[in-house]
């Protein structure tokens, strides 16, 4: 399984703190907007965990992306659930 | 329709450049295999029923087919399966009756005219597919949504609604004049009621659109083709096209003599996919470069159209994405990276300025394109910034920019070398080789 990154990108302003929890996985453009890999590698998942939560602006999203599940294992979460391709990651969220 | 302009505050904005190429006030028309064919006739429901025939019974398992069978994809630019869509819709839970279509007849880019040319000539074309659409899906309401700076649109629009017989909940919403308003998600947020610009999107609209309801909104001319199916089916494309790509596109044709003392003429043309360019272009373009599928689309040079087809999986092939299919063929001697320059300068000043990577990236962007045109030899800060802005934001504008200006430095490297070395070859001769500002077009003393 792997974890995806993304950012809600009107919410953010560039405050950097991504940046300061997940040092490795997060760096900053010319602006201070932060710039990752999509795919979250499985060592750095604790850290970006962190960033997920401390984000100010409630921004950033770690999405639980069951396509890159082994086949197999896909076949049978669809037979066993409704799920759609994708699960959020349960931090807290804001509503619009 | 919403009250907010939605752009950063007078104060600290400066005035946002001009488009390049201006909203059409004069469209010429040309009669069509199919979805143009006959448009003398008149843009009325009796005559339209007279060529078209009733809408056939709405079974949703059949227009599936049909759209499969005809390889129905978005017209809007994204060329995203339609059948897809449809089916995501028809399969959504929730009350049927709660199900949203969407025509979109926004038309935000200001080279593309097709959309407006669908209106005046064919509106029940595309309302007919709205409507066999939402009969198949048990929806109530259909939206249709019009630009509020193409004011044709809309009158077309309104009228071929009130002629309407169906028993449907009609709503017209009118577009912010400018480039993103047509995106999908913007267009959600205008009938919500919010400012018309593109927020993130979580889930596709078809399964999470208008206020959470499961919503197939497409481009119009993707609906007038879901019109030509629910009426006469898709025998009146009478194997047009090629196999892969079946049926027809409009191309909307800018001409552009500007530069050389002449004026700016749009045709939209309706052509079979696998069509040669050369066949679509008139002859006496030959030898002039064009930009393929809009502001966010890419650079051709005479020699590549001479030998491609309007087909966009070969176009795509020579890295030329076709869009909604807006042509702009260039004057003769204009400079291509002065035209990218003023275009680049347009789109910046257009971003919905929500999303940091594009409303820092896309003025530095085109501050960077202003200094090369000048001759300040920056490429690789050209295609750093277009690295840098892309996939970046809320929707595909920082994208589609970066995509121009990629297209730039791959079509014309000797150009840009002779720019850095401030010479300009295009205008050779008329500034006496010398490089000028794009925005100011003062000469630039080196």
């Amino acid at each position: 399984m792997s974890w995806r990154l993304r950012v809600d990108w009107p919410l953010c302003e560039g405050r950097g703190l991504c940046h300061e929890l997940a040092p490795d996985s997060i760096t900053l453009d010319d602006w201070g907007y932060p710039i990752f890999t999509t795919n979250v590698p499985h060592d750095q998942l604790g850290d970006v965990r962190e960033a997920v939560r401390g984000c100010p602006q409630l921004a950033l999203r770690l999405i639980k992306d069951s396509k890159a599940i082994d086949s197999k294992a896909r076949d049978s979460k669809a037979r066993n659930s409704k799920a759609r391709d994708s699960k959020e990651e349960p931090a807290r969220r804001k509503s619009r | 329709m919403s009250q907010f302009l939605g752009a950063g505050s007078p104060a600290t904005q400066s005035q946002p450049a001009p488009s390049p190429v201006p909203i059409p006030t004069e469209i010429a028309i040309e009669p069509g295999p199919v979805l143009l064919a006959g448009i003398s006739d008149g843009a009325g429901l009796a005559a339209h029923r007279q060529r078209w025939g009733p809408l056939r019974s709405a079974d949703p398992r059949a227009l599936i087919h049909a759209a499969e069978s005809l390889g129905l994809r978005g017209r809007g630019g994204a060329g995203f399966p339609f059948a897809v869509k449809f089916k995501a819709v028809a399969e959504a839970p929730g009350r049927r009756s709660l199900r949203q279509v969407v025509v979109n007849f926004s038309e935000g880019e200001p080279v593309s005219a097709k959309d407006t040319a669908l209106a005046l000539t064919r509106p029940h074309l595309a309302l007919d597919g709205a409507v066999a659409a939402a009969v198949a899906l048990h929806a109530r309401t259909v939206h249709v949504v019009v630009p509020s700076e193409r004011s044709a649109t809309e009158h077309a629009i309104r009228r071929a609604v009130a002629e309407r017989p169906e028993h449907l909940d009609w709503q017209i919403h009118l577009a912010e004049p400018r480039f993103v308003a047509g995106q999908a998600r913007a267009v959600i947020e205008l009938m919500e009621g919010r400012a018309n610009l593109p927020v993130t999107s979580w889930q596709p609209e078809a399964i999470s659109g208008y206020r959470g309801r499961p919503t197939l909104l497409s481009n119009a001319e993707t609906w007038a083709h879901l019109g030509v199916l629910a009426t006469r089916g898709p025998a009146a494309y009478g194997g047009r096209g090629s196999t892969d790509e079946p049926g027809t596109t409009l191309l909307t044709l800018v001409d552009d003599r500007r530069a050389t003392g002449g004026q700016l003429s749009t045709h939209v043309v309706e052509v079979e996919f696998g069509a040669r360019w050369r066949d679509v272009l008139d002859a006496s373009w030959s030898g002039r470069n064009a930009v393929i599928g809009g502001f966010h689309g890419a650079w051709a040079t005479w020699e590549t159209l001479a030998s491609a087809r309007v087909s966009p999986a070969s176009m795509r092939s020579l890295g030329i994405g076709m869009g909604a299919g807006a042509v702009w063929m260039q004057p003769e001697r204009a400079c291509p990276i002065q035209v990218t320059a003023q275009t680049v300068a347009y789109l910046a000043g257009q971003s919905a300025r929500r999303c940091g990577p594009c409303f820092n990236g896309l003025p530095a962007l085109a501050e960077t394109l202003r200094r090369v045109a000048a001759g300040s030899g920056e490429r690789e800060e050209l295609q750093r910034l277009a690295a840098l802005v892309t996939g970046r934001g809320a929707c595909a504008h920082p994208d589609g920019t970066a995509r121009l200006v990629r297209s730039l430095v791959a079509t014309f490297p000797a150009e840009l070398s002779e720019h850095a070395l401030g010479r300009c070859p295009a205008t050779a001769g008329a500034t006496g080789q010398t490089v000028t500002d794009p925005m100011t077009h003062t000469m630039v003393l080196r």
